[in-house]
């Protein structure tokens, strides 16, 4: 390959941060070709986004430290060259879009990057008007970009850097802040681009599945190493490795996998399939070989076998309905539901669907604006904000909004003072509830020292200290690496087998499937479904308005439904045994 | 306070920033001029009216809605501190003769009060109808240099999403016992540090995250060359404009010179007494 032919080249590059123990990225050696797109992918602190940062010169031009090594991009050292040019040649997408906006109106978003590298005023105009188009925000122009959806946002900011017209685009987790809804429109943005320009492209995702039919090549980076390289298919026959280092390969291609060992072979030259349609091509045949062994298909589950029965309510609301200060919709609209005591609830539904607002409404951090909410039996409006905390627990998505002490001591002690516990017991309660989350050893660590995913599990042992019975996660596995997320849902049904009542709010539908007990669907202020997990993904067209998908497996057993499959399975243990059953397979 | 753009095509959206702050100026050099509430009340009226032709009507109604508190303990502090030569009817805290009630004072305070809202309308309405980029660029065009025009620019920009950041972080320690409803000022004060703790640390990642996603998008590459989507051009209606609010702070002026009764608290002060019998 000779220089021209490549836009990226990595040679035994090691980074370590200012002040940093260890290095961020080790003896890193990558060469990306002209037009060529790859997915970097790794568990938290893998190193991936450092890679990302030194593609367009923020290593090391602003963030310092010791860097070992040779970083060309498109002919141009990293370190002799500026960041300003360097980011012309490589346009970088962050993973929170928020961070990125830094403009009163889309349109003037779009032109910032443009304007800075001194394009001349009709081109800005023309690169704007393309940028609207790319992002699909049109009518959008003049608007506020904080106005818009999450989705809408980050597409924003992707047209953004792409008006700057960087032969390569780096796209840092770009849909890990999203609901599923926000990430099907970046996801189709980011297709189109594909599609459509030969620019060089590099995605960090964790979302595999989806993008890596678009991508040539898959690079996984673990522990700041680059563990494993090849073509999608290939990366995916090491699902087990992948699975292991705490990253979720696509469950088809496990599925695959788990399959042939039972034999039943849908892998083609020793590579799995990676998307439904290609497992769909290979396995029917199989299935229509074996049509006289055919299931009777499982009818859908009726309504009433769906259905949860509320025993002992904790939580009650009576025609509840909610409209924000200044704003005329209703944010929830004439809403019943019980909760029962001790139960784990899931609620789904996309943004602004009136997950949140519902739920703010338990601990008094939102009042009705008509209808009743009781909480053990109080009505919410008679009592403090201060007072229901002792009963319900609210933990927010973002740890970093609660964290008001420098040790995890002093953080975890912070309710404990607000309710006024007396001294001695302090202590006591501080380690229970440090070890409910598996965090006893960081007692006296730095708060801000922890990762995030450890930085949340403090953020819910500042709750339990409280011995809450009722305990509220709002979107805990937003921007968490899948192995992350999976922790705490599993430290979350702990806590429920333990008694605790649990609601959570959630964008990830295949942990909500796999643990939860009973799922509500809202949209538009309203509860479309409330009943059992298998009920609620066996209803397609029910999640499709809500623009929810439904766990992979589920999906996968709704395409093979003529073939006898039920259309609401949720795991790929269940899903490996029914086809093993299906096929005649000991 | 919420000045985030309200995108229109209204007179007030049209003119060059320029003119608004010129005409801004201007607002601000007559309201000095007066001290009488009456004519201030107008000069108020006259500057909400703006709101109203660039259908900002509500907004503006709102935030003043929200700041009365602020303008009454303004006009409460104008009334103890008011230099006006005149006994008092009466004073509110009479062991230590403190904060003195007078007709005069009470008439005067209101005068400042008339200023300060029209001021701090006039401020409002121009930021509303003015996109921030074209903030940035007249204060380019005035000669201020462009790294500090677009810092400028970027942290209005920031500040909805600062101000979501902060209700965020209110409910996030409300949901951990924390109360904030002291009626001792002290104890209210000190509620505060929880709430600011998480807040400084927002802001210093967001300063950082933002100064990274500008330097990602070659801020700094070349400022002198800088080009700008939008065009500032003076038109005919912005030297109306400033011609209209020239004159109109001459004449305030050559009142205030030759007739310096009728702008100062002194003309109400007369209409009270006479109408009240006083």
């Amino acid at each position: 390959m000779t220089s021209e032919d490549t836009d990226i080249v990595l040679e035994n590059v090691t980074f370590t941060y200012e002040d940093a123990k260890r290095s961020a990225v080790k003896n890193i050696n990558l060469t990306v070709r002209k037009g060529e797109k790859i997915l970097v992918t790794g568990p938290s602190g893998a190193g991936k986004t450092t890679l990302c940062r030194m593609l367009n010169g923020l290593i090391p031009h602003f963030f310092y430290g010791n860097l070992v090594g040779k970083v060309v991009i498109r002919g141009l050292d990293t370190v002799s060259n500026d960041i300003t040019l360097l980011s012309a040649k490589a346009g970088l997408v962050f993973q929170n879009p928020e961070e990125q906006l830094v403009c009163s109106t889309v349109a003037d978003e779009i032109a910032f990057g443009p304007e800075n590298l001194c394009v001349p005023r009709e081109e800005i105009e023309r690169r704007v008007v393309e940028g609207l188009e790319l992002a699909r925000l049109g009518k959008y122009a003049d608007v506020n970009p904080y106005s818009l959806s999450g989705g809408q946002e980050q597409s924003l900011c992707v047209a953004s850097i792409v008006a700057m017209h960087p032969e390569i685009l780096v796209l840092d987790e770009p849909t890990a802040n999203l609901d599923s809804l926000g990430t099907r429109l970046v996801h189709s943005m980011i297709t189109r681009l594909i599609e459509s320009e030969q620019k060089t492209l590099v995605i960090v995702s964790h979302n595999l599945g989806e993008l890596a039919s678009y991508v040539d090549r898959i690079v996984v980076f673990n522990g700041g190493e680059k563990v494993l390289e090849g073509k999608p298919a290939e990366v995916f026959a090491q699902s087990e490795s992948l699975h292991k280092i705490g990253l979720a390969p696509p469950q088809i291609s496990r599925l695959a996998l788990m399959l042939k060992n039972s034999g039943v072979d849908l892998l083609r030259d020793g590579f799995p399939p990676f998307t439904l349609e290609e497992a769909y091509s290979r396995i029917v045949p199989l299935l229509e070989k074996t049509k006289s062994q055919k299931l009777t298909p499982k009818p859908s589950s009726s309504k009433q076998e769906n259905s949860v029965t509320v025993e002992e309510p904790i939580v009650v609301t009576q025609n509840l309905t909610h409209v924000y200060e200044g704003t005329t919709v209703e944010a929830v609209k004439d809403l019943s539901v019980k909760i029962g005591r001790g139960e784990f609830v899931g609620i789904i539904g996309q943004n602004g669907s009136g997950k949140t607002t519902l739920v703010k409404h338990f601990d008094g951090l939102l009042q009705p604006t008509k209808g009743k909410v009781f909480v053990n039996g109080n009505d919410t409006t008679t009592v403090q904000t201060s007072e229901l905390a002792k009963t319900v627990g609210y933990c927010f998505q973002n740890p970093d909004h609660q964290m008001v002490a420098f040790k995890v001591r002093d953080e975890v002690q912070f309710g404990l003072k607000n309710i006024g516990i007396p001294k001695g017991e302090v202590t006591k309660r501080i380690v229970e509830a440090l070890n409910e989350v598996g965090m006893g050893h960081a007692i006296d660590d730095y708060v801000h020292e922890l990762s995030q995913g450890e930085r949340q599990k403090i953020a819910v042992a500042s709750l339990l200290v409280m011995r809450p019975q009722i305990l509220i996660v709002d979107e805990p596995t937003t921007g968490q690496d899948p192995s992350t997320s999976m922790h705490m849902f599993e430290l979350l049904r702990d806590l429920n087998e333990k008694g605790s009542t649990i609601l959570i709010v959630s964008h990830n539908l295949d942990l909500v499937a796999r643990f939860v007990k009973r799922v509500i669907v809202m949209k538009d202020g309203q509860i479309l479904y409330d009943g059992t997990p298998r009920g609620a993904f066996s209803r397609p067209e029910m999640l499709e308005a809500t623009s929810c998908t439904p766990p992979e497996m589920t999906r996968f057993g709704q395409m093979l439904s003529k073939y006898g499959i039920p259309n609401d399975i949720l795991t790929i243990e269940e899903m490996h045994d029914m086809l093993v059953k299906r096929l005649g397979v000991s | 306070m919420s000045f985030d753009y309200q995108p229109g095509n209204t007179l007030f959206h049209k003119l060059d920033p320029r003119t608004k702050f010129i005409v801004f100026a201007f607002i601000v050099a007559i309201a000095i001029s007066i001290w009488d509430p009456i004519m201030l009340a107008l000069l108020s009226l006259f500057v909400y009216s703006w709101s109203i032709v660039s259908g900002i009507r509500d907004r503006a109604t709102k935030v003043v809605v929200k700041f009365l508190p602020i303008f009454v303990f303004g006009y409460v502090m104008n009334i103890a501190f008011a230099q006006v030569p005149e006994p008092a009817m009466f004073y509110l805290i009479p062991a230590w003769q403190f904060f003195p009630i007078s007709y005069g004072r009470l008439i005067f305070a209101a005068g400042v009060l008339g200023r300060i809202v029209s001021i701090f309308l006039g401020i409002w309405i121009i930021l509303v109808v003015t996109p921030i980029t074209s903030l940035i660029l007249a204060f380019v065009k005035t000669k201020m240099p462009p790294e500090i025009a677009l810092a400028i620019g970027i942290g209005m920009a920031s500040v909805p999403s600062f101000l979501r950041e902060g209700k965020i972080i209110m409910e996030a320690q409300k949901a951990r016992a924390h109360k904030t409803d002291f009626r001792n000022p002290i104890k209210k004060f000190m509620a505060i540090v929880p709430v600011v703790i998480p807040l400084i640390w927002a802001t210093l990642r967001r300063s950082q995250s933002i100064a990274v996603a500008i330097e990602a998008r070659a801020f700094g590459y070349d400022l002198t060359r800088r080009t700008y989507r939008t065009e500032l051009t003076m038109k005919r209606t912005d030297w109306l404009f400033i011609a209209f609010f020239a004159l109109l702070f001459v004449l305030v002026r050559l009142v205030a010179y030759y007739y310096p009764f009728y702008v100062s608290y002194n003309f109400t002060y007369s209409l009270v007494k006479s109408l009240f019998h006083i």
